[in-house]
């Protein structure tokens, strides 16, 4: 059975912290240390809130609203206009999909989306919502740089790990730059070998001297699409098995990895002109065409006009928000009510 | 664009962009959920490129044994505890 925990939540600019509280008992009872020689501290346990305690997959749900500035057939079906993703990575700073197979990395560019084109990253922890696409990369070939989907959305590149340089690769192991990585970090490798592209996790590192000199990673875990189910959502590990490979270049990124359920989603109809389709009730179309016009009216300097449409908007999308409430409505008691 | 007698397309699209987030950020027309998971001592997460509105936080396990999802509070005041990172 699960163990009952207590988190909190705080923003932090425009992230958010997942706090616990510690509940481990200490013999004293007390939130607070005190000593002769080290005078007040703070507890390790008794109810002191803290960074979360132990790693919970899906540990947490957020519920969002999102503008739909884009339409997309909701019936996607997956391997025709829905695609698993792996992991990101970061490409001259753009952020970029990655998708890994048994042998080698999915092939984005083989159909699946062109350059231009928009992309839905559902269930992704940091990347939902729309991204245009810069270029795809065939990950079949072996003089490929970062084998998948480079998009125009910009990521800051500040502290990332990245390597390139000859390949210096056994079954279980890569050469890099030293102190480039970390035990536990995920890795996207590029070009060399076709079966060697891939995501991986770092499961050791031998240093073999100072800066500039290679550390060897050692890898135990490969993350890429089911074997039976080429297109399917929901990825899987196994035991690494690489080919030795020393000729050519490599590409090692650090790599992000996503939750098994993370996908694409193809053929997105982004709002660019007069042909395309907002996903919004008729009703509220029409809220949204007095926004327009008090925006114009703005921009006129006409602010009576202006108030009037934003008025008209406002009074339109409230109506539309109460004529979905229906019923009797009850107060519910709280879970820390008194019975 | 002919109802508003705008004829600058790309000036009509970004005002619409601009009344679709305002309508949701006054009435919630379009909901999603994204889980997240959690990292052992890892304190700070990311939101979701592109949310509008937060409507709630939940953990799984908040203060049950049955892998329920339930909302969580938001904590005021300053955590003495603080991350290796600092946060």
């Amino acid at each position: 059975m699960a163990t009952s925990k207590e988190y909190g939540y705080q923003i932090k600019g425009n992230k958010f912290a997942i706090v616990e509280k510690d509940v481990t008992s200490l013999a004293d009872g007390l939130n607070y240390t005190h000593s002769e020689g080290d005078g007040l501290g703070i507890t390790s346990g008794d109810t002191i809130y803290k960074s979360p305690l132990s790693s919970i997959a899906n540990g947490i749900q957020l519920e969002y609203v999102y503008s739909p500035e884009y339409y997309y057939n909701t019936d996607s079906l997956t391997g025709t206009n829905k695609w698993s993703i792996d992991g990101w990575i970061i490409v001259d700073e753009y952020l970029t999909f990655v998708q890994g197979y048994p042998n080698g990395a999915f092939n984005f560019g083989g159909g699946v989306v062109s350059a231009d084109e928009y992309i839905l990253v559902k269930n992704s922890s940091r990347w939902n919502g729309v991204h245009k696409v810069q270029a795809t990369e065939n990950g079949a070939t072996d003089s490929s740089v970062y084998s998948g989907i480079k998009t125009y959305t910009k990521v800051s590149a500040a502290n990332y790990k990245y390597f390139t340089g000859d390949p210096n690769v056994t079954s279980t192991t890569i050469g890099v730059n030293a102190q480039l990585f970390e035990v536990g970090d995920y890795v996207w490798q590029s070009a060399g070998v076709t079966d060697n592209i891939g995501l991986y996790r770092v499961s050791a590192i031998t240093d073999l001297g100072g800066a500039g000199l290679m550390d060897i990673l050692t890898l135990d875990i490969r993350v890429h699409n089911k074997v039976s189910q080429k297109y399917s959502t929901e990825d899987q590990e196994s035991a690494v098995s690489m080919t030795a490979d020393s000729s050519g270049t490599t590409y090692v990124y650090q790599a992000f990895r996503e939750s098994p359920t993370t996908h694409i989603v193809t053929g997105i109809d982004v709002l660019s002109d007069e042909s395309d389709t907002i996903d919004l009730p008729s009703y509220l179309s029409k809220a949204l065409v007095y926004y327009v016009k008090g925006r114009l009216m703005e921009d006129q300097l006409d602010i009576k006009g202006k108030e009037y449409f934003m008025r008209e908007f406002q009074r339109m999308v409230e109506k539309h928000e109460s004529s979905k409430v229906t019923g009797p409505r009850q107060l519910m008691s709280g879970n820390s009510a008194i019975r | 664009m002919e109802r508003v007698g705008i004829t600058e397309t790309g000036r009509a699209i970004a005002y619409i962009k601009d009344g679709l987030e305002e309508i949701n950020m006054i009435s919630e027309t379009h909901v999603d959920t994204v889980t997240i998971d959690i990292t052992e001592d890892q304190r700070i997460y990311e939101f979701p490129h592109n949310m509008i509105k937060i409507l709630d936080i939940r953990c799984k396990n908040h203060l049950n044994t049955k892998d329920e999802y339930r909302s969580i509070p938001r904590l005021i005041g300053n955590i003495v505890n603080k991350d290796a990172d600092g946060n």
